[in-house]
């Protein structure tokens, strides 16, 4: 799923696995991407 | 008074050339201060973002009369820095708050607060990093 993100020139990706993937019960990453392809920062969420 | 308050600006990699780089990387201690009492602590906050996005929200969501919430990229959470509207005016918290601050500001005295942090989180950034955030600060997105 594309989200829009808090800073211009950037989006989130959030893709969820279906399966725990992290150590708080987490089944998704949000990956945050700059509009020139480079992964700013990654963590697992609950979608 | 209510103050936004930054020190121990800094950066956890060598080189910040690219606005992901500040986003994220450059932290610093944050302390929301109202009446001189804390209202929330964070040793490790990502300053640079927070001031992007108040200065956003100065700039266009105060006179508009819209709450401003703080959703970082850092955490899954929203709210880690909020200011809701009342009937008469704005409160200032953090999802993550010490205790609330349940005095009602003006919009004044937020704006003056904000204008501030903005203003020392630049300061911060040149005299520690040798770096000037303020264009990485001051983008407008569309629709402001």
């Amino acid at each position: 799923m594309f989200l829009p993100n808090n800073q211009p020139g950037s989006f989130r990706l959030v893709y969820d696995f279906g399966q725990s993937i992290g150590t708080r019960g987490e089944t998704g990453i949000r990956v945050v991407v700059g509009d020139d392809g480079r992964i700013w920062t990654a963590f697992p969420v609950k979608p | 008074m209510i103050k936004f308050r930054s020190s121990n600006v800094h950066a956890d990699r060598p080189h910040l050339t690219h606005p992901g780089d500040v986003f994220v990387g450059v932290t610093g201690r944050l302390e929301i201060d109202a009446d001189g009492r804390s209202v929330y602590v964070e040793e490790e906050f990502p300053v640079v973002e927070l001031a992007a996005d108040l200065w956003r929200w100065i700039a266009v969501g105060l006179e508009a009369g819209r709450d401003f919430e703080f959703d970082s990229m850092s955490t899954p959470e929203p709210g880690w820095v909020w200011i809701r509207r009342t009937d008469s005016g704005w409160r200032v918290g953090s999802l993550h708050q010490e205790r609330p601050d349940l005095v009602v500001r003006s919009g004044a005295e937020v704006r003056a607060a904000v204008e501030s942090f903005i203003d020392s989180v630049k300061a911060a950034a040149i005299e520690n990093l040798e770096t000037d955030v303020t264009q990485i600060i001051e983008q407008r997105s569309l629709g402001n």
